[in-house]
């Protein structure tokens, strides 16, 4: 009985435990991969991570641009119970200190989704994310941060709301500032609770790398308050400015006026965004001329003290008249570049042919981009020599009749300071992993030599002669020389040249013995000064001194610059004190190796006695003085009323004659004091 | 003798097998558990270190050269140098020498 009880019982079990075994064998085996796929879609819930965007640094390490890990916060209204919506609003409010009220309207005003908290930082996430609600989700909402808002806003540009870089090194190194987003997926229990990642089908988010500019925080910053300054005070419409290591082709400033904060950049006009350094184009006016001048030398086409006619003024070249705002008589070929002279350099450009001086432009870098790192480049406009008018080369001589961009005008100008090697700028120095280990290192990139040392270096000394007593005396600096030269183009406006609005630009060296830095400054249409030696120059002025105060480095060997301010007494002092050298040098610059003029003829001691110059033409007086080898000095333009050597004397060994011009047809006669 | 000697076996057998699963099943909760950790750690590092990026800015800013200099100026009155810079050249062997004697002294 007892036997047959339990066999009973023995057997039920027996039963039930081969159904068991029969509902495994269904669950495991037979229908395996549905009941898999039902546990995966109930448990493993892959979850996209963003990978952080690089940050942007100066030359410094300093960060001008990176990712905030920001996260927000959203229910989807119609997975809401009355329930549910009582725990989010009481855990949002524990999270935020706001009242319940407040979410709970957000929720109630709500269509399906709706967000409670935006771009909020992520340790509050992890307090939020403790809780898990149906209904309640988040996501990852980067923020992109520049912590000194519109600086360098053209460098940088920015990004969309999207993350990704839509102007600027934001742009140009999209790829490398962003990361690779990861996936995590994760094993969950029935409450939605995380139990576990899923690591061989989880990865991690990659962070992108991290971009070192060539740029100068600090440089940049001095640059745009002293170009908003210049812009305000002489009434400009924009204004660019840009700062170079000539020897280099670093960019360590560029700067725009408008301009704009990236943070918030579609509360700006499309014309505030733009990189007008390099998308722009202008007539570069008299900046040019010095381009002009270095192809003349180094073609051996002119010789610094040939005098030219530059027709007190105005002069009718082909039929179009040509005009100077300083009006000379005559001028040396050193003068027409220190004093700025249409005339002059319009009659010196006719000795270059049309070929050589398209390849010369071209070779300076005109009507080709410069390819810096920065997106949008424009290559601006020359014409070929095929399609040159009968005024073209003249016009293109002093600024017109060519359109460049403010880049390409001082990578030109870095050509002829840094003895005449056309460099690449640049504006990346460097790339770096997140780990900091270089992945890419910029160096400067040789594109041609250009024009010889010994050109370089005359006219770099015609520029130092600009500053110093030309047209650029506004920028010049109390204890460090300066070289640069001004320029001033009309703008078309309406298919014909204004008169009233105008393209004022300087570009500026220093120190001019060892040049380091190179600065471009153009104003567009100042309402105040017009001329580029009256608004850009003093502009670039208070942007040397202000760097040269900031970074001792620039120029450690300063000197006070004697300048005096009677040319007359000092010419005469000079005589007075008998000059020791055979040499001729500047009146006003510190460094007196600079500024030997080796060029003119050492004085010739066959030569008998002094010649009559006076009531001669200044041409004729100096080609005179050059015949018998003399030194001289020329004060004003026109016909020699005085010289302080009297006609007849015999000359002395290393004296030097003064002349003084003046461009009257009064009688004169010769003296001596 | 036999039918309860082979029951002690069948239970033993049991048990083993039973404490096997449990280990085995107890160490894949620990993996999981480590893993759910180490995930959590590493996002609270991230969002540490993006914390810490944040503060370094802050900081950057706030003893940037040009805003140190408006105060000293303004409010110390002290003025920038003028003069040259003076470049005072030490060898490296020069340095090493000198820590070498001053290690040599306070030892």
């Amino acid at each position: 009985m007892i036997n047959s009880r339990a066999l009973i019982i023995t057997g039920l079990l027996l039963l039930v435990f081969v159904l068991l075994i029969a509902k495994l064998f269904t669950i495991q085996i037979s229908k395996h991969e549905y009941y898999t796929l039902i546990a995966e879609r109930q448990q493993n819930k892959p979850q996209s991570v963003k990978a952080e965007r690089g940050t942007i640094k100066d030359a410094n390490g300093e960060v001008l641009s990176y990712t905030m890990n920001n996260i927000s916060f959203y229910v989807d209204r119609r997975m809401m119970t009355p329930q549910r919506v009582d725990s989010v609003v009481s855990v949002f409010s524990r999270v935020f200190g706001k009242q319940k009220e407040y979410y709970k309207k957000i929720i109630d005003d709500g269509f399906t989704n709706v967000c409670l908290e935006k771009k909020n930082s992520m340790d509050k996430a992890f307090q939020i994310k403790k809780n898990v609600i149906e209904g309640l989700f988040s996501e990852e909402d980067f923020t992109r941060i520049y912590p000194y808002g519109s600086l360098a806003s053209h460098v940088l540009g920015y990004v969309n709301h999207d993350m990704i870089g839509i102007e600027g090194i934001e742009k140009n190194y999209e790829n490398e500032l962003t990361g690779t987003d990861g996936m995590y997926t994760y094993e969950r229990d029935v409450l939605g609770r995380i139990l576990s990642i899923d690591e061989n089908i989880s990865k991690a988010a990659v962070t992108g790398n991290n971009i070192n500019l060539t740029i100068n925080k600090t440089y940049q910053k001095i640059l745009e308050e002293e170009l908003s300054n210049g812009l305000q005070k002489y009434s400009g419409q924009s204004a660019v400015g840009i700062i170079m290591n000539p020897n280099t082709g670093e960019i360590l400033a560029l700067a725009n006026l408008p301009d704009f904060d990236p943070a918030n950049y579609e509360l700006f006009p499309a014309d505030s965004r733009r990189n007008r350094a390099i998308t722009d184009t202008y007539e570069p006016g008299s900046t040019i001329k010095a381009v002009t001048m270095s192809i003349l030398f180094d073609r051996g086409l002119a010789k610094e003290n040939e005098v030219i006619n530059t027709e007190n003024g105005t002069f009718f070249y082909k039929n179009v008249r040509i005009q100077d705002s300083h009006k000379h008589e005559n001028l040396t070929v050193r003068q027409v570049l220190e004093q700025s002279s249409n005339i002059g350099m319009a009659k010196l450009s006719e000795r270059i042919d049309d070929e050589t001086f398209y390849k010369y432009l071209r070779d300076f870098g005109f009507s080709n981009t410069t390819s810096v790192d920065l997106p949008s480049e424009a290559k601006g406009f020359l014409k070929k020599p095929g399609s040159f008018s009968a005024v073209t080369k003249s016009f293109v001589s002093f600024g017109y009749e060519i359109a460049v961009t403010p880049l390409q005008m001082i990578t030109a100008y870095s050509t002829i300071v840094n003895g005449g090697t056309l460099l690449q700028p640049f504006i990346l120095k460097s790339i770096t992993d997140p780990n900091g280990k270089i992945i890419l290192k910029n160096q400067t990139k040789k594109i041609r030599n250009v024009i010889e040392k010994s050109t370089s270096d005359l006219i770099k000394d015609f520029m130092v002669g600009v500053v110093e007593h030309g047209t650029g005396t506004e920028a010049q600096l109390p204890d460090v020389l300066v070289g640069g030269k001004t320029g001033t183009s009309q703008q078309l406006v309406n298919k014909s040249y204004s008169s009233r609005q105008h393209n004022s630009s300087f570009i500026g060296y220093f120190p001019a013995e060892n040049p380091k830095v190179i600065c471009f400054i153009l104003i567009n249409a100042p309402q105040v000064g017009q001329y580029g030696g009256l608004v850009a120059a003093p502009i670039f002025h208070e942007v040397a001194k202000r760097m040269l105060e900031t970074d001792l480095n620039l120029a450690p060997n300063k000197k006070k610059i004697e300048r005096k301010q009677n040319l007359i007494d000092q010419l005469v002092a000079d005589i007075k004190t008998a000059p020791k050298t055979k040499s001729v040098s500047f009146s006003n610059i510190g460094d007196r190796s600079l500024t030997n003029i080796s060029s003119r003829k050492i004085y010739n001691e066959n030569s008998t006695a002094m010649p009559n110059l006076v009531n001669q033409s200044m041409r004729d007086a100096i080609a005179q003085l050059n015949e018998i080898g003399m030194q001289y000095k020329v004060v004003g333009t026109g016909k020699v009323v005085w010289q302080n050597l009297e006609p007849g004397s015999s000359i002395v060994p290393g004296s030097i004659c003064l002349i003084k011009c003046e461009p009257l047809l009064k009688k004169v006669s010769a003296g001596t004091n | 003798m036999k039918k309860g000697s082979s029951l002690k076996s069948f239970i033993v057998i049991i048990t083993a097998i039973a404490v096997l699963l449990f280990t085995y099943v107890a160490t894949v909760t620990e993996i999981k558990r480590m893993n759910r950790l180490k995930i959590s750690k590493q996002d609270s590092l991230n969002v540490k270190l993006n914390l810490v990026e944040g503060t370094m800015v802050e900081i950057q800013k706030w003893t940037a050269e040009d805003r140190i200099v408006v105060y000293a100026q303004d409010s110390i009155g002290l003025i920038r140098p003028s003069d040259n810079l003076e470049i005072i050249s030490v060898s490296k062997d020069q340095v090493k020498q000198v820590e070498k004697l001053l290690s040599q002294k306070y030892d």
